[in-house]
């Protein structure tokens, strides 16, 4: 009897222990990510597009809610901060996705030059070489660029005057408009 | 298009979460010490509530629908 009322005004003592501004704000961003969660499940589960459409809608306002909380969260330096991946370890892996990359084109190719491949497999073609076409223009500006900056460097420097012509028309045979031969990569397999 | 015994469980279970939710925002809002965390997560505890409201129009539509 003793020990029971010594344990009753121990609760009563402790039962209003307010939670720190942090713990409030976690409890909620904890349960804000498990109801997008399963708001994704629900989406992906959904067979009429009548509530799907609904979930997704619900599911892109607790992502905002999720990333308003977060933010205001970061602010108060009530969230820790992330600690940036390690450089070696990203080359690594960027280096190991490369080669991935370069097996995963193969099969690709292969897949285009069956049978099966088709149209689907001629579009796709001729996406990957638009992409090369614009990379390659990227690199013919970055090489206008700096051929420009060479240039001028020869222009106010002190070399003879016949062999700034001759560097100058060599640079100058790498500006034309397609200095690349065209993509052909993919072409035909 | 009706609705299915699945679609009508995740609604349920999804109403009980935002229920949880709303009044788990509330209580922050009101407990805690910094004017601009209580400010946002009043801002949450409504929207939450919209939620709620939403799926239970949801689901009287497809009441009417069924009937």
């Amino acid at each position: 009897m003793y020990q029971q009322n010594i344990s009753q005004q121990s609760y009563n003592q402790h039962q209003h222990v307010p939670l720190q501004d942090g713990d409030l704000a976690n409890t909620v961003l904890c349960e804000l990510k498990r109801v997008a969660r399963e708001y994704a499940t629900a989406c992906l589960e959904a067979s009429n597009m009548d509530i799907r459409h609904l979930f997704e809608q619900l599911l892109h306002q607790t992502l905002g809610d999720q990333e308003y909380l977060y933010q205001t969260m970061s602010q108060l330096n009530l969230y820790g901060q992330p600690s940036s991946a390690p450089q070696q370890e990203l080359q690594k892996e960027t280096q190991h996705h490369q080669q991935q990359l370069g097996g995963l084109q193969n099969f690709m190719q292969q897949w285009h030059g069956s049978s099966r491949g088709g149209q689907a497999g001629f579009r796709q073609n001729e996406n990957i070489q638009q992409q090369q076409f614009q990379q390659q223009n990227q690199y013919q500006q970055q090489f206008r660029q700096n051929n420009m900056q060479i240039q001028q460097q020869h222009h106010s420097s002190s070399l003879p005057e016949a062999t700034r012509e001759t560097e100058s028309k060599s640079l100058n045979n790498y500006t034309t408009d397609n200095p690349f031969p065209p993509v052909d990569r993919f072409r035909g397999a | 298009m009706h609705i299915t015994t699945k679609e009508l469980s995740y609604l349920s279970d999804s109403m009980k979460n935002e229920d949880i939710l709303t009044k788990l925002c509330v209580h922050g809002a009101v407990e805690c010490n910094n004017q601009q965390l209580a400010g946002v997560l009043a801002q949450i505890a409504e929207t939450r509530f919209n939620s709620f409201a939403q799926m239970q129009n949801k689901l009287q539509e497809k009441a009417r629908m069924a009937h």
